[in-house]
């Protein structure tokens, strides 16, 4: 009975023990694993983005992007660039985003458009537009700072068989479009299987989902996502074709001079 | 035509040669354009179609381009002749960019207008109102660009100098005075018929060419340009004598510029500064210069962009443009102000753009406007309807083409 009773004890302190483990765990920590899992140096992504609207009719991108993770706490955050490939029409129109660490710093941003030959400064503060036609916003594109939104753990989720973490993120800025999202994290991946985006007056807006994630040299990445855009009544999937990871990119790339080019050479 | 063929067979060809991953890739677009009168008779100003055929050679720090257009224009049957908009040669390192070749460079932040955006020459055959990419004309120069992070240093040395393209007949010929009227001493006032001549045509000179230099830089969010050029002057100016000769004299400029955002607000601003420009006068005492004046020349413009809501955005310019130590009897005005206002929409996934622009000029009550729409039906396939609407008296710079109200079509595919 003694020997049973130890047993007993052993297992509910190892539940105890494990349970306050992930009980330490905050929204935060989470928040801070899934960008420390996705925080390659280098990344070299090539996708094709379906944008299907209401009718079902759709359109195509093909999208070439390269990004670079500086992490300077005072400094550069993320370093982007986005070049479109397909359709021909705007082909060559490239994107430069420098983020930073600082989240009251806006993002530096400019767009080359080939039809003008210039290099145009957009604003930054325009996180919230929608990215050339598609439903994810330059936001949604990467270089949102971990602490401008506050993240609370919402429990344990199993979605599709897979389990999750659910996080509830705030933007601390109170003019964002959304009110809130809520994020399912995978929990031995830390990468978002599901994220859903609530408008300011807290309704579901857009919901994207991951179905396809894949390892690239020790990185859980989404090949394919659905991003669908309940307000707008339309949709954009996300197929990456091609990614690397950690592999060397020239700064250089990050210029305005490598946007004028019109594409990497 | 023969010396265009040579120029993209040797460029291709290096560009080929050079790059040892070579990959080539064809691209351009098919275009209807139709204009016509807004008037009750509704004629035709310009019925063209167009083939536009790019091709890319690139591999390893080398490209090489070749842009063709091929053209049948119905309204104008002399513009059937294919022409080679650009050739050029790339070759790239990671503090060094070379482009060598027949190329159009683009300079200024100004939204339809030209300070800093002088590099290469402008074809005014349908005045303002053709795509940018088709009012610059390409010349042949060397460009090299040093690169070290946020600066680069710009070299341009241009040894092809090519006039405006201004039409003096048709729907879009500048009006320009068919007589002038004199004071002469004793004989008193004489009216003496204007005889204009033909203006030269491109011209090579490796000795005379232009030179121009660009520094961009980025500090505190802030992009900053300083340009310097020594250039001929694209406009002609008359030496004036029994007959007038179009002249192009030599100047400096000086240029900056900067944008920086603010918020959801871009200000962008742009200066030039001619040291000495030359201008037509009725100056008796200019007789013997050809009734040529030279005097400072200034330009500037500070803009702002506004998102006004994510799918419509605001811009808006002043531009001020001013003869210094100005003299009577200089033909040109004193003092040019013009206001631009720019709302262009973005809906249903940016497939549907709207734009309307209104370029003012509160010195000569004179405007131009433009509304039309563009609707990108499906990949790659785009129409664009709108009108046109310029007014002003006969002798104002938008006011000449007052009877050039149109409305117009453009049915565009790209591959």
């Amino acid at each position: 009975m003694k020997k049973y009773f130890f047993s007993g004890l052993v297992l509910m302190l190892l539940v105890v023990f494990s349970d306050s483990s992930f009980a330490q765990l905050t929204g935060r920590d989470i928040m801070l694993k899934v960008e420390n899992q996705q925080d390659v140096k280098t990344r070299q992504v090539k996708s094709k983005m379906i944008l299907v609207n209401k009718q079902n009719k759709t359109r195509e991108r093909d999208v070439l992007q390269y990004s670079k993770s500086v992490n300077d706490p005072k400094g550069i955050d993320d370093k982007i660039l986005v070049f479109f490939e397909y359709p021909a029409d705007i082909r060559g129109t490239g994107l430069l985003m420098i983020s930073y660490s600082d989240p009251k710093k806006d993002d530096d941003r400019w767009l080359y458009l080939p039809a003008l030959k210039k290099v145009r400064r957009i604003a930054g503060e325009s996180k919230n537009e929608y990215f050339m036609g598609t439903d994810f916003t330059y936001d949604d594109m990467g270089g949102r700072g971990i602490d401008q939104d506050t993240h609370k753990l919402l429990g344990e989720e199993t979605v599709d068989g897979v389990k999750c973490y659910k996080i509830e993120s705030i933007p601390v800025d109170s003019k964002d479009i959304y009110s809130k999202k809520v994020g399912w994290v995978i929990a031995d991946k830390w990468v978002h299987l599901k994220v859903d985006f609530y408008d300011r007056k807290g309704q579901l807006m857009k919901s994207m989902k991951a179905t396809d994630i894949r390892n690239v040299s020790g990185v859980w990445l989404q090949f394919n996502l659905e991003m669908t855009n309940f307000a707008e009544n339309h949709k954009t999937i996300l197929k990456i074709s091609e990614a690397k990871t950690n592999e060397p990119i020239n700064d250089q790339i990050f210029t305005t001079t490598a946007l004028e080019r019109g594409g990497i050479k | 035509m023969k010396r265009a063929a040579i120029w993209t067979a040797v460029i291709l060809t290096i560009g080929l040669i050079g790059s040892a991953r070579a990959q080539m890739d064809f691209h351009g677009f098919v275009l209807n354009q139709d204009m016509f009168r807004e008037s009750e008779s509704l004629d035709a100003m310009l019925i063209r179609n167009r083939l536009r055929l790019n091709t890319e050679i690139s591999g390893d720090n080398v490209a090489a381009y070749a842009s063709l257009d091929i053209t049948n224009d119905i309204t104008d049957t002399t513009t059937t002749l294919p022409n080679l908009r650009e050739v050029y040669l790339d070759i790239y390192s990671d503090w060094l960019d070379l482009r060598i070749g027949k190329q159009q460079v683009v300079w200024g932040k100004t939204d339809g207008y030209f300070i800093n955006d002088i590099v290469n020459p402008l074809d005014l055959s349908y005045f303002l109102l053709q795509d940018f990419d088709d009012i610059r004309m390409a010349t042949t120069m060397l460009n090299a660009k040093l690169h070290r992070g946020n600066n680069s240093l710009e070299m341009l040395i241009i040894p092809e100098f090519k006039p405006i393209n201004l039409l003096f007949e048709g729907d879009w010929g500048y009006q320009r005075p068919d007589s002038q009227t004199i004071t002469v001493p004793i004989v008193g006032n004489l009216t003496i018929p204007m005889n204009y001549l033909d203006d030269v045509q491109a011209q090579f000179s490796l000795r005379k060419a232009e030179l121009g230099l660009r520094f961009n830089t980025f500090f505190f969010g802030t992009d900053l340009s300083l340009i310097y050029l020594k250039i001929r002057e694209d406009r002609p100016v008359y030496f004036t004598q029994i007959q007038l000769t179009p002249t192009h004299p030599w100047q400096s400029f000086f240029g900056l510029s900067f944008s920086k955002p603010w918020g959801t607000f871009v200000f962008r601003g742009e200066g030039g500064y001619y040291p000495e420009r030359h201008f037509n006068t009725a100056d008796q005492a200019c007789l013997a210069d050809g009734m040529i004046i030279a005097k400072p020349f200034s330009q500037l413009m500070l803009g702002a962009d506004y998102q006004l809501s994510s799918a419509l955005d605001l811009s808006v310019q002043g531009i001020n443009e001013r003869i210094l130590d100005y003299e009577s009897g200089i033909q040109n005005d004193e003092n040019v102000m013009i206001v631009t206002l720019m709302l262009r929409g973005h809906f249903l996934s940016e497939t549907v753009s709207p734009l309307f622009f209104l370029m003012n000029n509160f010195e000569d009550h004179s405007m131009l406007m433009r509304m039309s729409i563009d609707w990108n039906y499906a990949d790659n396939f785009t129409i664009m309807a709108g009108a046109d609407f310029l007014n002003g008296k006969s002798d104002t710079v938008f006011g000449m083409y007052d009877d050039n109200d149109n409305v117009f079509l453009k049915v565009k595919y790209s591959f």
